[in-house]
């Protein structure tokens, strides 16, 4: 139907319908008036007029054969109360949001209540039902006491799903605040718990991506729960919720005010995302104003001055000057690798503050520390404090003073003066758990340390009390570097002063002895067991004198510590014994205690194989009051569950070992700071699990990274990170990385030669793996330089246990002397050490070693001597399984009578127990030869 | 009504016969495609659309009657065009050339009233294409019922002029 319309035809229609709408408008009576009056103006008009009420009121029309579809536009409320959904039956209404409705419901009369969420979406449902099912496992495991736990899932009859939440009362957050007069430390306890929680979630990889004060609900006691954890995630991969709505959504008029910036950019969020809406909620609970920046990558606008300029609030603006400010700048910056990490952390600066400690946050001043220390604690004295100051400070007179006026400032307490103030200060200043403190931070610690000492001697000024203790810090801290001659010194000039001190309880003189008998058994390595027996005794007096039962407790570990060092397995565990004894005799000490004390006693029995049960036994128990303690996601349950793993690797069972030590290393991951050293030895078990499972490119890789953290903690040159080169050269041993290992092992011989005698094991092994990459990469001049003589004696200081090093290294250097000369060499060499009397199970490894070597050379006589003498220690200890070796040698050695099958059955043998790559394999195999 | 942009009618469009394909397919055969769902869904949809700012209600639903149009007449074109056989499968496809006629006719004629009154034009969508009821179609449009009904016979009275006398 064509439509040509005049502008004059058109007017004329749109009058008519005027006169039509007016006509249509009055009662049927009244019309054929209406329509006369209209005749007499315009006749034609009224007769189409007349027509068009016809044709409208009557007639047929296309307009009433309508197309069977309609659209149903009752939009909101699709359910009613009574309804039932699964198997609850709905309530009444509580909300409705972008997703769906929110219902109140309850399974049964007397059942608890619960939230039902329906889920509008446009997916299919039965899509959408298989990812909940899926997410809905993680979500429910996620239990905590902050979070409205996601209790179930499904499908209701018409297909709609839904979720089954917690029903949770309570007031939204900043309504809370206001209303209950939260102040500032309040609000800031709320929050703490806030994120707690959210660190919880975050543990099991949980984002909430949608944190919002609407979202965290106060119930009645003050506590927060928050709604919709990992709903969001669980929506948003169906492409139904927050993010998708923003991702989407760029230009919305709703502001997303909790989105992080990488969530409106829609990259991929992490657990740096929620830090961001926590920092938001954060701001806005304390200030009651939303963050602001002046451009998107810049930082956020000072807190404490929009306290006092929009807010008035003077008092607010002065409380949140300093550490909170940063702290709120840390968790808003713009950059997610600025914030803190992990809800975990931005807590942890939460707990600080309230407990008035020292925020990660903060940048490591000195000044900071020591005001944030002081004001935690309260001093006797001004003299005392400068006295300290002077100690460890020496310059800087200027904010000395300040700080002293602090102190006078503040109310006296005679004990805290005498024991934790000095020892906190100092060690807080020092100790080894400082977060991610690297050493070179601290302006020459060493020399503060002597200083220090120095002072600590001869200062008269303070009370020999606490002067007692400030040289017991120092002694306990020097210990802690390893400076044993300075220890020495410092624990014998506080038995000096030990009389002079009032109220001295008689246990401590003894506990003084004890701890200089330790430190002396690290000054005289070859006199150890003596060291050890005068530990012992001191431990006795102690004991008998009524030391309380933590410090014995804490001394028995140490002495299982040196015994272990000196493979003195049964002092060990007798020591082991009474440990565990005395945490079945007092039941009330703090988890900590118990948790390090059984951590030890497993460390007692770890390395005789017929108690390797009782080894696991404990750090199983270890474990478990880790966790209980200190929660799942903690590092004590880093480090037990670490140490399990090391019971248990060494033991054998690596594949038991790898779950935890896999476990660990993920926990200790989350946990702990980069750099920290709990971490690299946590990553370091993984590490050796990684290697003994021949996962040998992946164990290097954790090695590098475990020599990196302690690189930056300790230093470049440092024991600690020469320790771990040597294990590193071990890796590349193994992965023939001969040059690399070379170079690791070299650097950590000159490394640990600075710090430890010369027949240290560590430096031992260190020199072995660079001798043997040397050998292997045929320089064997260089080889032989580090290796000592086939003809020299053990040194007189080394342990007889840890003789077998000696020899083994002296096996090398058989390796490097000229080919001819090599035989003779080698069966002088066995004929000396096949009479060694120590180390059974590490002198047979030798023996066999020495033996392939042997045979390789053809040497009967020599190989038989060898294997003789490696059979007799293996009858004796045979923890190593290296009764295969021994019998593939055996076989080997026989000689042109040797049974080929046999032959293959036992390098079968061992190669199911080790790789390979063992020596006696490749001995087997070029006997076997062309067969293979 | 305030003029819709094109995008977001385009998009109600591509949401509408989206939801109907699924929804379809979920339905017995000859059943009504009416289902609360797809409207729902169409909102949330359409909602999160940055070219839809502050959707409301009404709003929405008047574009979803729009919407309706656009699709049910490109239906019945198509169905004109390819004959009986057509798309059997085609969401919201005309059951017989009659419907198809019909659809086509009432299409052109709202061209038409929306010249005269837009409102019509509205109401006609409402009532004809998105088969809203009389109160609801008043609900969206912000009037009377009596409103609505008025328009409805006028709409009638002047698809009927225009069968009768063209041009």
């Amino acid at each position: 139907m064509a439509m040509a319309r005049s502008e004059a035809q058109l007017a004329r229609w749109r009058q008519l319908d005027q006169w039509l709408d007016e006509l249509l408008a009055l009662p049927p009576e009244a019309r054929s008036d209406y329509l006369q009056a209209l005749r007499e103006r315009d006749a034609e008009a009224a007769a189409e007029l007349s027509a068009l009420l016809a044709a409208g009121e009557g007639g047929e029309s296309p307009l009433d054969r309508r197309p069977a579809v309609r659209l149903d536009p009752s939009f909101g409320r699709t359910h009613r109360p009574g309804e039932q959904i699964g198997r609850y039956r709905l309530q009444r209404l509580l909300g409705s949001g972008g997703m769906g409705e929110v219902w109140l419901a309850q399974s049964s009369a007397d059942a608890p209540w619960v939230a039902i969420k329906l889920i509008r979406t446009h997916l299919s449902s039965r899509v959408l039902s298989e990812r909940l099912a899926r997410e809905r496992d993680i979500l429910k495991r996620l239990r905590h006491p902050g979070i409205a736990a996601l209790l179930d899932s499904g499908l209701s009859e018409e297909g709609e799903p839904f979720l089954v939440l917690e029903y949770v009362e309570g007031q939204a957050l900043l309504e809370a605040a206001a209303q209950r007069g939260w102040d500032l430390a309040q609000k800031l306890r709320v929050f703490a718990a806030i994120a707690d929680a959210v660190a919880a979630a975050q543990s099991h990889l949980i984002v909430h991506r949608d944190l919002k004060p609407a979202n965290i609900l106060i119930d009645a006691a003050g506590r927060p729960k928050l709604l919709d954890f990992g709903i969001a995630k669980l929506l948003d991969d169906s492409g139904v919720g927050a993010s998708t709505e923003l991702t989407l959504n760029l230009g919305r008029a709703l502001t997303p005010a909790y989105a992080a910036p990488e969530q409106m950019r829609g990259e991929p969020v992490s657990t740096a995302t929620d830090v961001y809406a926590l920092g938001v909620v954060l701001h806005e609970l304390l200030l009651g104003l939303r963050p602001q920046r002046s451009d998107p990558a810049a930082p956020i606008q000072s807190p404490a001055q929009r306290a006092r300029r929009e807010r008035g609030d003077r008092q607010l603006a002065q409380q949140l000057r300093g550490d909170l400010e940063v702290l709120l700048r840390k968790a808003l910056a713009p950059d997610a690798a600025d914030r803190y990490p992990n809800a975990d952390a931005l807590a942890a600066d939460i707990h600080a503050w309230l407990e008035q400690r020292p925020l990660r946050a903060q940048p490591d001043a000195w000044h900071y520390r020591l005001r944030k220390l002081v004001r935690r604690h309260r001093v006797a004295s001004a003299a005392l404090l400068a006295a300290v100051l002077a100690l460890l400070i020496g310059g800087g007179l200027a904010w000395q003073r300040s700080v002293v006026a602090e102190l006078a400032a503040a109310r006296a307490e005679r004990a805290a003066a005498r024991a934790e103030y000095v020892q906190d200060f100092m060690e807080s200043l020092f100790a080894n758990d400082l977060p991610g403190m690297a050493r070179e931070d601290l302006p020459t610690t060493a020399e503060l340390l002597s200083r220090g000492a120095e002072r600590a001697l001869t200062e008269t000024a303070a009370e020999p009390g606490a002067r007692l203790n400030l040289l017991l810090s120092l002694a306990r801290i020097q210990v802690g570097q390893r400076m044993w001659q300075a220890a020495e010194a410092s624990l014998t000039a506080a038995l000096a002063l030990a009389p002079s001190v009032a109220d001295l309880p008689a246990w401590r003189v003894a506990a003084i002895e004890a701890e200089l008998a330790s430190t002396r058994t690290q000054l005289a390595p070859g006199d150890r067991q003596r060291g050890i027996d005068a530990l012992d005794a001191a431990y006795r007096r102690a004991e008998a004198l009524g030391a309380p039962a933590d410090w014995r407790m804490g001394a028995l570990q140490q002495l299982i510590a040196a015994e272990v060092d000196l493979n003195l397995g049964d002092s060990a565990r007798a020591h082991a014994a009474e440990l565990i004894r005395m945490l079945g005799e007092h039941p009330d000490l703090s988890p900590a205690l118990r948790l390090s004390a059984l951590t030890q006693a497993s460390v007692a029995h770890s390395y005789d194989q017929q108690y390797r049960a009782e080894a696991e036994e404990l750090a199983i128990q270890a474990l478990q009051v880790a966790r209980q303690a200190f929660g799942e996601v903690h590092a004590e349950a880093a480090y037990a569950g670490m140490r399990l793993a090391a019971v248990l690797r060494i033991k054998g069972d690596v594949p038991a070992a790898r779950p935890h030590a896999q476990r660990a290393a993920e926990l200790a991951r989350q946990v702990y700071p980069d750099t920290h050293p709990q971490r690299a030895r946590i990553l370091e078990e993984l590490a050796r699990v990684q290697m003994r499972q021949g996962e040998i490119a992946e164990g290097i890789a954790l090695w590098q990274e475990v020599l990196a953290a302690r690189v930056a903690h300790y230093g470049e040159s440092s024991f600690a990170a020469a320790r771990t080169r040597s294990f590193l050269a071990a890796a590349l041993l193994r992965a023939d990385r001969l040059d690399e290992a070379a170079s690791q092992a070299s650097r950590a011989m000159a490394d640990l030669g600075r710090e430890v005698p010369p027949s240290h094991a560590l430096l031992l092994d260190a020199t072995g793996y660079a001798a043997q990459a040397l050998l292997r990469l045929e320089r064997t001049a260089e080889a032989r330089a580090l290796l000592p003589a086939v003809s020299a004696p053990p040194p007189a200081d080394l342990a007889p246990a840890q003789r077998w090093r000696f020899f083994d290294l002296q096996l090398s250097r058989v390796q490097s002397e000229e080919p001819a000369a090599q035989p003779g060499l080698l069966a002088e060499l066995v004929a000396r050490i096949s009479i060694e009397q120590a180390g059974a199970r590490d002198m047979a490894s030798v023996m066999l070693t020495a033996a392939t070597m042997a045979l390789r050379m053809n040497q009967a006589a020599t190989a038989r001597l060898a294997l003789d003498a490696a059979a007799v220690r293996i009858a004796q200890d045979d923890s190593t399984h290296l009764s295969e070796v021994l019998a593939l040698l055996e076989v080997i050695a026989a000689g042109q009578g040797a049974d080929r099958e046999a032959l293959r059955v036992a390098r079968d043998r061992v190669v199911a127990r080790r790789s390979t790559r063992h020596e006696s394999v490749r001995l087997a195999d070029a006997v076997l030869g062309a067969d293979r | 009504m305030p003029e819709a942009p094109i995008a977001a009618i385009g998009e109600v469009i591509d949401e509408l016969r989206r939801l109907a394909r699924s929804a379809r397919r979920r339905l017995p055969a000859g059943e009504t495609l009416a289902t609360t769902a797809l409207v729902h869904e169409a909102y949330l949809k359409l909602s999160k659309s940055s070219s839809a700012s502050a959707l409301d209600r009404r709003h929405f639903f008047a574009l979803a009657a729009r919407a309706m149009r656009e699709i049910l007449v490109d239906a019945a074109r198509r169905r004109q065009v390819r004959g009986v056989e057509g798309d059997v499968a085609e969401d919201f496809a005309p059951t017989s050339d009659l419907e198809a006629e019909n659809l086509v006719a009432v299409d052109q004629a709202l061209h038409g009233l929306a010249e005269i009154q837009p409102r019509l034009a509205e109401v006609v969508m409402c009532r004809f294409f998105a088969g809203y009821t009389e109160e609801e179609t008043a609900d969206i449009l912000a009037v009377d019922v009596r409103t609505v009904q008025r328009d409805w016979v006028k709409a009638r009275a002047w698809l009927a002029q225009w069968h009768q006398r063209p041009g």
